[in-house]
Formats: structure tokens, sequence, C-alpha cells
């Protein structure tokens, strides 16, 4: 608890208490904001309550107008690690980026593609190049991309409760609700293996009816191995949700001019969801065997078709994987008149 | 004097209780609720007394959700929309052209389940008291539990793949002198459609936070509502839901037809499509990692006063 005759505000004033009790809130100087800062010791995303009990709100000397704010999502960076213009207060800020899907296979050049196994190579691996009779084995099919993680939800705004007997100026209450974070990128999806190839055709010889040697096909050439399919694409995260805008509560006694308090308690629009990753792409067909006449050749093998793209919420199907994040609900102003505001010991014996 | 009777359970959803006196009587509960039909939940109550007085215990609870049991006692229900099935692939009819027919369509992967009913955050409270009399030091129990989450919704179901083309027929013509022969083999089967990926389960309904309850109270009466229990701990996130069924591959196409003196290719069938992948092959952890989070811990703080608003 803020315990002082005077609690003055001068640029950002930060708080990190619950409860101030003064005789005078003085806004001192254009542009004077009291921001709402997490409380001490208390864990990420706790509900945040500023109660103010001050016999005199006075904003005069700010040029007739001071604000409470908040910056709840640790958002504390200096103005240079900033876009141009960020405060860095949540109402004016999206909420954090969401961290991109794992697993995300690398699709090269450089450095090399992740390829799924099995991966056939006569470089690589000439002793496992040609395979058996009729068909030699297909590549393995690709991974498919992780999902990318959920934005970070916008923060709430506090409850800001305000005990007063006086208020000379205008006091804004910026409590908007925090947008809601843009979902993690998808990861992409592992390239198809390579086929294998074909066994050798095996040719012989067979007597016509004549009793005329006649050369035959024992064997044909085998068919080569397919080449296994690309992993699909991983989907963006969904967006985080957007924060539920603040409460505001007034206690006041009479002749409080109730039109000098200006809450903002709009929600906070849910974030966008992530963009999705690339598909990997399929592996190629291993070549026919070789044909010896009088053999026919072997038909070719099929190339792995590619991984699918992620059916996201921007593509063709709108009810796809990835969601926007939720918006938040608008937040209350309440007022109630009393004949007399707390009074504590040490400023009210 | 005005005095503010609590007898039994007394549903309250108003933002401010104002009396000289407030009076619980035996095993009474002053239940935050809202007390008229789509009224909004009275999400803070700040009472303003005099005096408190307490016959023997009483509770200070919550019930927002209208369902049986306050909501620090049961969870949010749990999520019972769905999500439709994705579409198989196509399924190319008739043959094909030659050397190879058309691969079967791959199925599109399930759509996510709904999320969970979110659990309530529990109110604020603040009670601003001049004397407390009260017959036992644990009179009051408040019980500002975040409610827990709600089970997520169940994924959709993968599309099939669908099944590859036949192959093209193979073809003879005459010899003279050797009867038939073969001018072109068996054409190869459309590959199978690859099956869609589960839908992912929805995420379990976020656990409610744990209530704010700050007492002020003036010296003589801070030792009594010291006292009291407070229970302002988080709600758990809801259970994960179930992720839909991962869609069967499509059967490869049959080689085209054959005719002697033709070879018979059994080889130039199409590959069956491979089936979707199976939920932990998607996401070894989908278990911890579509579950609610947890809502935080409130808190709760006695302060000394000198004078009570009025």
């Amino acid at each position: 608890m803020i315990v002082q005759q005077i609690f003055a505000v001068l640029g950002n004033t930060d708080v990190d208490d619950d409860v101030i009790f003064c005789r005078r809130l003085e806004f001192m100087a254009p542009g004077a904001q009291l921001v709402i800062k997490p409380k001490k010791g208390a864990p990420p995303g706790a509900q945040r309550i500023l109660k103010i009990v001050a016999n005199v709100i006075n904003t005069t000397l700010a040029g007739g107008s001071g604000e409470i704010t908040y910056n709840l999502d640790g958002d504390y960076f200096p103005a240079y690690e900033l876009p141009a213009g960020d405060s860095g207060l949540d109402p004016e800020t999206q909420a954090k980026t969401g961290d991109d899907g794992t697993p995300s296979y690398n699709q090269g050049p450089l450095p090399p593609a992740d390829v799924a196994s099995p991966n056939f190579d006569l470089l690589l691996d000439p002793l496992h190049w040609v395979g058996n009779y009729p068909k030699a084995a297909n590549g393995g099919n690709g991974a498919s991309g992780g999902r990318g993680v959920k934005g970070s939800n916008g923060s709430n705004a506090p409850i800001v409760e305000i005990w007063t007997t006086q208020i000379d100026g205008k006091l804004v209450l910026d409590l908007r609700g925090q947008q809601g974070g843009v979902g993690g990128k998808g990861g992409n999806g592992q390239f198809g293996g390579n086929g294998q190839m074909g066994s050798t055709g095996v040719p012989g010889t067979d007597e016509s009816w004549l009793g005329i040697p006649n050369p035959v096909c024992k064997q044909g050439p085998g068919l080569g191995g397919d080449g296994g399919k690309g992993g699909n694409a991983g989907c963006g995260g969904d967006g985080g949700d957007g924060g539920n805008g603040g409460t505001a509560k007034l206690f006041y006694t009479s002749g409080v001019n109730l039109a000098n308090v200006m809450p903002n308690l709009t929600k906070g629009k849910g974030g966008q969801p992530g963009s999705p990753g690339k598909p990997g792409k399929g592996g190629k067909s291993g070549p026919a065997g070789v044909n010896i006449a009088p053999c026919t050749p072997a038909l070719d093998s099929e190339n792995g078709s590619d991984g699918t793209s992620c059916y996201g919420a921007t593509g063709e199907n709108k009810d796809g994987i990835a969601r926007p994040g939720a918006d938040g609900v608008d937040g209350k102003y309440n007022t109630f008149q009393v004949q007399a505001i707390p009074q504590i010991p040490s400023l009210w014996p | 004097m005005s005095v503010f009777d609590i007898v039994g359970i007394k549903k309250y959803g108003q933002m401010v209780l104002q009396a000289q006196t407030v009076k619980f009587e035996k095993d009474s509960k002053l239940v935050l609720a809202p007390i008229e039909k789509n009224m909004d939940p009275p999400k803070s109550l700040t009472i303003i007394a005099d005096r408190i007085e307490v016959v023997d215990h009483a509770e200070i609870t919550y019930d927002f959700d209208g369902l049986p049991g306050f909501d620090p006692d049961t969870p949010a229900p749990p999520q019972t929309g769905t999500v439709p099935p994705s579409p198989s692939g196509s399924s190319p009819p008739g043959e094909g052209g030659y050397p190879q027919a058309t691969d079967g369509g791959d199925g599109q992967p399930g759509q996510t389940g709904l999320p969970g009913i979110k659990g309530f955050d529990a109110p604020e409270l603040q009670i601003f008291v001049g004397e407390v009399i009260q017959a036992y030091p644990d009179a009051i129990t408040v019980n500002f539990k975040g409610q827990d989450g709600g089970k997520g919704g169940r994924g959709g179901d993968g599309g099939s793949g669908g099944t590859g083309q036949k192959g093209a027929a193979s073809q003879t013509s005459d010899s003279w002198y050797d009867g038939d022969e073969c001018d072109r083999e068996p054409g190869r089967g459309g590959i199978g459609g690859k099956g869609g990926d589960p839908g992912f389960p929805g995420r379990g309904g976020k656990g409610g936070n744990g209530g704010i309850v700050k007492i002020f109270a003036k010296t003589g009466s801070l030792p009594a509502v010291n006292g009291w229990k407070f229970i302002v701990k988080g709600g758990k996130g809801g259970d994960t839901g179930d992720p839909g069924n991962r869609g069967a591959g499509g059967p490869g196409g049959p080689q085209g037809t054959q005719n002697d003196p033709c070879p018979a290719r059994p080889e130039y069938r199409g590959s069956d499509g491979p089936p979707g992948q199976s939920m932990d092959e998607v996401d070894p952890n989908w278990t911890t990692t579509y579950r609610g989070k947890d809502g935080q811990d409130g808190e709760a703080n006695t302060y000394e006063l000198s004078g009570v608003p009025s």
C-alpha cells in the first residue's frame, strides 16, 4: 500500500502496488501518465487491481488532462527497440507472437533439405540402390510440419477503483483490452524420399516349335520404387485472444463532476492466425530396371506428390485449422455516490 | 438502523451492499449471482458496513453459470459442439491413360475441435467494516476459487484418400507366324490418395482466475478478519478434447485389364495411399499441449482503517 500526502505523476509514473492512499493525486505536467505495472511478486497474467483513495484529483497542472493506463505484458523495452511511436503501453501494442511450429524441416538448398527415410541414392548408398523384382522399394513419406503456437493472449485491462471528493480537470482512464498476438508460423513439411531403382531384366533362351533356339525374356526389368509423398505443411497457430476491457469504479461524494472522468474500456481484438509452413516436395521415382533384349522396358514409376498446404483460415476453407483469436469483452464503468471516503490512520488519525 | 440479514442461501447481484449492520445467520451463504434473467454476472462486490455480525459460520461465494452447484466447486461444462468431418479425396472414374492412370486425391485434414468453455474468473470482493462480532475466529469463509475450465471439443475426422484410377487395358494384335502378340502391357493404376491427418483436439477451457479480496477494517477488528478463511486459488484448466480419426489411405488403382498374350503385371497396381498421421505422430505431447491453462491465483489482504466510508 502506498501512503503519501501528495502522489505526484510526472511523465510516465509506474505503480506496482495495488492501493494508493493520498490526500492529493497530482498530474504535474502535460502528458503525465500513471502507468499500472504488474504487482510486485505477482505471477504474469494475474488480475490487476488499483485502488486509489484521494481527497482531490487534480490535472490542471498537466494542461487539464491526466491519464491512467497500464503495461502488464512485460513490454518494457526502451523506445529504440520498439517501432516508431510504440509506447509499450498495452492498449496501444499487440501481445507477443506465438512461437513457430516444431518440427519444421529444412527445405534447402543450403544446408541440404531434410528428406524422409528410406531415401535411395546411387552415390550415397550404392549397395542398396537396386531393388527386388517385381517392384523396388518406395521412398519414405515426409513428415508433416508442426503447428504454430497460439499467439499470446492480450492483457486484460486492470480494474481501477477511485474514491474521491473532488476532481479538477479531465481524468482519462485508458483501459482498453490489449490486442491478441499473432499465431506462430507453421513448420515446413519434410521432403519425401526417392524411390529405389528396379531390378535388371533377365534374358534367356527357349526353343520354337521348329526346334530353333529362340531368345526370350525370363524376367522383365523391375519397376522402380515410387517417390515418397512430401510432408504436409504445418498450420499456423491460432491468434491470441484479445484482452478484456477494464473495469472502472468511481465512488464519489456530492459535488464531483462525473463528466471529468473519461473512461475508454473497449475490448481488445483477437490476434490473426499464424501463416502456414511450406509443404515438402515429393520424392523422385526410382528408375526402372535396366532392360536387356528381348525383354521390354518396364514402365516408369511415379514421383511422390508434394505435401498439402494447410487449409488455413485465410485459404479457401474458412473453417480451417488456424483460427483468429476471440475478441475480448468490453469493460464496465460504475459510479456510486457515498457520503465519505475511507480513511487510514497514517493520513487521517 | 439498517440491517441486511442473510439467512440460508442469499443471492446478491448488485455492485455495492451498504448497511449499518450486515448479519450472517447460522450456516448462511451470500452468493454473488445474477438475480434477473439475462443479467450480466456481478464481477465485484463492495460491502460497506459499520458492523458485521456472524452468528455461527458463514460463506461468501459466487454462482455465475446458473448450473447446479456453486462455480468454485463445479467445472465449466464440456464442449459439446462438433465440427464436421473433412472431405475425402477424389476417386477418378473409369480407366486411365497409358502408361499411368490418375492418382486418387488426398483427404483433407480434420478440423480443430472447438475450444472448451472457460471457467469463470472469481469476482472481486472488498469489505469496509468498523466492527466485527463473531463466535469463531474462522467465522467467514470467502470461497473465491476460480472455476475449473471445461473439456475441449472433439477434433474432426480427416478425409479418406481417394482411390487411384484403374490402369489402361493392354493391347494385342494378330501375328501371321506366332498367333497374337502383345503390343502394349497393361497400364499402371493410379496411386491411392493420402488420408487426412486427424483434427486437433479442442483446447481445454482456461481455468478462471482466483478472486481478489481486500478487507479494510478498523484497528480493533483486524484480528477478527485476519482469522477468516480465504480461498482464492485459480481454477484448473480443462481437459484436452479428443482428436479426430485420421483418414484411411486410398487404395491404389488396379492394373489395366490384361488380355492374352500380354503378361499380367500385378506390380502395376497403384500403391495404396498412406493413412493420415496419428495424433501421436503429429504431436507426441498433444494431451498436454491442448490442455487448458490454469487460472491465476488471486490474493487476499487486510488493511487498517481509521474511518469507514458511508
